[in-house]
């Protein structure tokens, strides 16, 4: 499986079919928002990662482990271009895969995204914080991650090394924070 | 996997290889940029990763997963401090 890479400078489609994602960075003092789409709409349950440079720092990355972040519909993304880019690394395997990563946008509200097992990979931040739970509702006990920006850096993420497997299912506590939680389903 | 240390421009290779990883660690503003090229020529579009680091952030790395990115050449474009690119073959 060959990964490849495609640089985008401005607002674009930039793939009109599914596909894996294996991790993409922006630079510039911007936030860039990538919405699993074949066109403009910006759909807010589509959006599936969002990346904030701030003038501290302007530069933001995410790695997805294989077999990736599965898109369904293609990649939009629409953000900051007009101090930065993006660089998007893909595979273009379409097989499907219990291993694929499925995208939870997080906008201030809590979410109750399983009351099933599920396997936590991470999540990605650009404003205030996002705690998630092993279960069905805010139990400290059982907060499996937490994510928090500060005053110099907008952007924070999470992958971790093997999944975190979250039995009671997965609860995210979003008020305030706004981002996106990566998990599989069991 | 390879490293190639990178204090100048470096053409770190001039035939098909997989980028793995960029690391720079500098302690003012500084960005390493790495192209898939056979040469030293800088096309935007063949940009594969910029590495930045600034006074707030002195160390910064990306590493990509087995197998890499595939590039036909790879072209380190240095400013200032010390980088490593690691690749292979």
């Amino acid at each position: 499986m060959d990964i490849k890479y495609v640089s985008v400078t401005a607002n674009s489609a930039v793939f009109t079919s599914g596909k894996h994602i294996v991790g993409w960075e922006t630079t510039g003092d911007s936030r860039f928002s990538f919405y699993d789409e074949a066109s403009s709409t910006q759909t807010a349950a589509q959006l599936c990662d969002t990346l904030r440079g701030t003038s501290y720092y302007k530069r933001a990355h995410i790695m997805f482990p294989l077999p990736g972040l599965k898109l369904n519909n293609g990649l939009y993304i629409t953000g900051g271009f007009d101090e930065g880019l993006v660089t998007v690394y893909y595979h273009e395997s379409t097989a499907i895969s219990k291993e694929d990563i499925l995208y939870c946008p997080v906008s201030e509200a809590n979410v109750s995204l399983s009351t099933q097992p599920c396997e936590l990979i991470g999540g990605d931040i650009w404003s205030g914080v996002i705690s998630v739970y092993d279960g069905t509702s805010a139990v400290a006990a059982q907060l499996a991650m937490t994510l928090r920006t500060g005053s110099y850096f907008f952007y924070g993420n999470t992958i971790f090394p093997e999944p975190v497997k979250c039995n009671n299912g997965l609860y995210i506590a979003g008020t305030g924070g706004k981002g996106e939680i990566f998990y599989r389903l069991l | 996997m390879l490293y190639k240390t990178i204090t100048e421009d470096t053409q770190i290779s001039t035939q098909e290889c997989f980028l793995m990883g960029v690391e720079l660690a500098h302690t003012a503003n500084t960005d390493l940029i790495v192209y898939d090229q056979e040469s030293s020529s800088k096309t935007a579009a063949q940009k594969v990763s910029t590495t930045s680091v600034t006074a707030y952030k002195r160390h910064s790395k990306i590493m990509f997963p087995y197998p890499g990115i595939k590039c036909k050449g790879l072209y380190a474009d240095w400013t200032a401090g010390v980088g490593t690119v690691y690749y292979r073959y």
